[in-house]
């Protein structure tokens, strides 16, 4: 069995991402920001964002990659230029945009802050968002050439569907069934939200989806030493999708948000990349990776 | 009991040997296809951008 390195023999590299870990809720807020930062709209709403941000947002700067698919499904067209982007962000870095940079992940953080009764809930039927993802962006959206996942999203609710009715008034008229059926949906989410641990993350998000069979494979990832690891689940503990880390470093499901490396209290979990992990392990000795 | 433990030492050293070599051999096959995706999808983006598809996507963003 290794030996857990003391603070002493943590390497630069390590320490680089501890750090880094422990400012992911500044880079949340910069990322909401940035992502509804209004006024380059006229330039970037052209490129899908890394997260889902829904772009009827009156402040959305950058186009929602899930709604983009969705309109070329919608015209029979292939979204190169969309799974390009969203490939090329996975490929890179996985699902940490879902950790990092989605606006309605930070946002069931926050309510899940809230003190109400929690509810822990298995992973293991999170295959769900597979079928969100082939449903309601591939088969529906082709045979009625209507975005059906935006119809029913509650991100795009919270951050479109509330505010555009309060802010123009012109608009109100229109609101029918659907506008209902979306709040319940929206609402739905909410209290789960505030009892269990990013239930949309885990069970309903498409983007997520797509980005799930990339995890494993991605440049950035996550590494746990068995040899060390003493399966304490202070990871699962605080892990914003629940998931028990030392198990599979590089599950679907892993978000890349970090926490656990810096709680891990032998600290055997280690970011790693294909071709380069010699350097980022641990105690950054040779071999040791 | 020394030639015991030698003999232990010769039956896992081997077998560690090897699963070294697997764990190797995963990660420069984890690479090799992280490096084909990331080429797939550069590629995938400029022929998207050669269909215009940016003005698509701008468009509807746009429209919304």
């Amino acid at each position: 069995m290794n030996k857990p390195p003391n603070n002493n023999e943590l390497s630069e590299s390590w320490r680089f991402w501890l750090g880094l870990a422990q400012k992911r809720g500044f880079v949340q807020i910069m990322s909401a920001l940035t992502l509804n930062s209004y006024f380059t709209q006229r330039f970037t709403k052209g490129l899908p964002c890394p997260a889902l941000n829904c772009y009827a947002c009156p402040a959305a700067a950058f186009a929602c990659p899930i709604g983009s698919i969705q309109h070329f499904v919608g015209r029979r067209k292939v979204p190169l230029y969309v799974l390009g982007v969203v490939g090329l962000v996975g490929a890179l870095i996985g699902r940490a945009s879902c950790g990092w940079f989605c606006p309605f992940g930070w946002f069931q953080e926050l309510v899940y802050k809230l003190p109400t009764p929690k509810l822990r809930l298995p992973n293991r039927f999170n295959w769900t968002r597979y079928v969100v993802l082939a449903v309601l962006v591939g088969v529906v959206p082709t045979i009625t050439r209507e975005p059906w996942f935006c119809k029913l999203c509650p991100a795009g609710m919270l951050e479109a569907g509330i505010p555009v009715v309060l802010i123009e008034p012109g608009v109100r008229h229109l609101i029918g069934t659907l506008y209902w059926v979306k709040i319940g949906i929206l609402g739905v989410f909410l209290a789960w939200m505030s009892a269990t641990r990013r239930p949309f993350c885990r069970w309903a998000c498409p983007l997520g989806a797509l980005w799930s069979p990339l995890n494993p494979i991605s440049s950035f990832r996550l590494q746990v030493d068995q040899d060390i690891c003493i399966r304490c689940d202070r990871c699962q503990a605080v892990c914003p999708v629940d998931i028990r880390v030392y198990e599979d470093p590089t599950s679907g499901a892993c978000i890349r948000c970090l926490q656990c490396v810096p709680e891990c209290p032998v600290s055997c979990i280690s970011v790693t990349s294909p071709g380069w992990s010699v350097e980022a392990d641990r105690t950054g000795l040779p071999g040791a990776a | 009991m020394n030639n015991k433990g030698s003999t232990d030492q010769m039956n896992v050293e081997p077998e560690q040997e090897s699963q070294g070599t697997a764990s190797v051999e995963g990660q420069r096959r984890l690479f090799l296809i992280n490096r084909v995706l990331i080429v797939l999808a550069v590629a995938a983006i400029l022929a998207g951008l050669f269909f215009d598809q940016w003005h698509i996507v701008l468009r509807n963003a746009i429209l919304l």
